[in-house]
């Protein structure tokens, strides 16, 4: 896998480039940047129409709403279950 | 282990007796078992590009050398040297990397006569990229069926930006390799297909008696076309199509093949299951000896022409399901509780988890915790 800190794949606000070099199974080979970093992915995260030489465009953003709202969703049940553990 | 034939001991002699034409190339021993229909297919179809038809003719004696073919261990992918007593060859690179490049290199090879990059999936041409930076290769066969990547790209780059000769691969081709080897393309015919696993270049190699077939990634419609065609499939070593995958290596094209001896090429623990159960079961039942270059390594085949010999003893495939189960993990006590508190729970209770470890006590069974005073935790339920 790769460092999203140190990857030169990802330009700022850019999507990444990958493409589809071939099929295995359920899985898609699908390699990524120019470094052709190889990542397997099940072919039903795919897009329709995916097929060998696909080139795709890839995108990873942050999403700190999100990560906060899970935050403080599971970290209220786990104080929760703590506090029966320990009372229970 | 050593092998001699037992199959195809007429092969040869078959081959010598034929005028060496632009038909020969389909003139196999096989062919007397072929319909009308198929023979007349056979026919018509495109005679075969030869630099030197009369040299190969008078050329077709009794090898008198060794040929080696190094099955080398390039994890998942395909890479095969040929060391031809005139002629070095490559069939794929395996992935982009030194691996190949490397092992050429410790094998002390300093140019290459030919490099067939059988199709353009990078498990296959990717390594062929830097062999080609290292050493003078005199002539590339492929497919000639484009694909998208930047190793695909980067491959035609450095071949172009080299001068290196550049041959479309068709069935029928034929190439003397000097010594008493020589070569025939046996798929494919056309670039119809837009599977490329199916565009692969499928090469029999012929030293003396002994005959191997590269089948590349050639998958089931690769090999019912073959076997329609009529073509001689009858080899002593197959080096199994697509890594083992249950894709290729049909019963009908194995019994073709009949080969006594197979290689599985494929990376260790890889992820797409290769080889599948289903190919290694088929080989199994024909008696077929298995070499795996994910258990093997690196596997060398020395020839003579007569007889082959085989560096590594082969995969037993009983013994591999036999195979000792992991033993399992040690089972802690049956029950858990803290010394905080008077409950006690099922090891996978969420309560465990939140126990502070230097607390954490088992118990052998429900007994020995209400023994202990305590008493079964009102979520997971543990027996009374």
């Amino acid at each position: 896998m790769w460092k999203l800190q140190t990857s030169t794949i990802i330009e700022k606000g850019e999507h990444m480039k990958a493409v589809i070099d071939r099929f295995e199974g359920d899985f898609a080979i699908v390699l990524f940047g120019n470094e052709e970093i190889k990542v397997d992915i099940p072919k039903e995260l795919l897009p329709k129409g995916s097929k060998e030489g696909s080139w795709l465009k890839v995108y990873f953003e942050l999403d700190l709403e999100e990560t906060k709202k899970r935050e403080d969703r599971i970290k209220a049940k786990l104080e929760k279950l703590k506090k029966k553990g320990q009372g229970g | 282990m050593a092998v001699s034939p037992s199959t195809n001991d007429t092969a040869i002699e078959s081959e010598i007796d034929q005028e060496v034409d632009a038909e020969a190339v389909i003139e196999t021993p096989d062919q007397d078992l072929l319909s009308e229909d198929n023979k007349k297919a056979a026919d018509t179809e495109e005679p075969f590009e030869l630099d030197n038809d009369q040299a190969l003719a008078d050329e077709r004696a009794p090898p008198a050398g060794k040929l080696e073919v190094h099955f080398i261990d390039v994890g998942q992918g395909d890479s095969i040297f040929i060391k031809a007593p005139e002629k070095n060859i490559l069939i794929d690179g395996g992935n982009r990397g030194d691996t190949t490049a490397n092992y050429l290199g410790n094998q002390g090879i300093t140019s290459l006569d030919l490099v067939i990059g059988t199709h353009p999936h990078a498990d296959h041409i990717g390594g062929l990229i830097n062999v080609m930076h290292a050493i003078p290769v005199y002539e590339v066969i492929d497919p000639g069926v484009f694909h998208t990547t930047v190793t695909f790209e980067d491959y035609l780059d450095i071949i172009d930006e080299k001068d290196i000769k550049f041959t479309e691969g068709r069935a029928g081709m034929e190439r003397d390799l000097g010594g008493g080897a020589s070569m025939h393309i046996l798929h494919p015919t056309s670039l119809s297909e837009d599977h490329l696993n199916d565009t692969s270049i499928v090469v029999k190699l012929t030293f003396g008696e002994i005959d191997f077939l590269f089948a590349g990634d050639a998958e089931k419609s690769s090999e019912e076309q073959m076997l329609s065609r009529g073509v001689g499939l009858n080899s002593n070593i197959l080096k199994v199509g697509h890594h083992g995958s249950r894709t290729s290596t049909t019963q009908s094209f194995l019994n073709a093949v009949s080969p006594s001896t197979a290689v599985i090429m494929c990376g260790r623990d890889n992820q797409y299951g290769h080889p599948h159960e289903e190919t290694l079961a088929k080989l199994v039942s024909a008696g077929v000896d298995i070499f795996r270059t994910d258990k093997h390594g690196t596997t060398v085949i020395t020839t003579d022409g007569v007889t082959y010999d085989v560096n590594k003893e082969p995969y037993n495939y009983t013994a591999q399901e036999q195979e000792t189960p992991e033993p399992e993990a040690d089972i802690e006590g049956k029950y858990a509780g803290s010394s905080q508190s008077d409950k006690y729970h099922y090891p996978n209770c969420v309560s465990v988890n939140n126990i502070n470890p230097e607390n954490l006590i088992s118990f052998g069974s429900a007994a020995e915790a209400k023994a202990a005073g305590y008493s079964p935790c009102g979520n997971c339920k543990p027996p009374q």
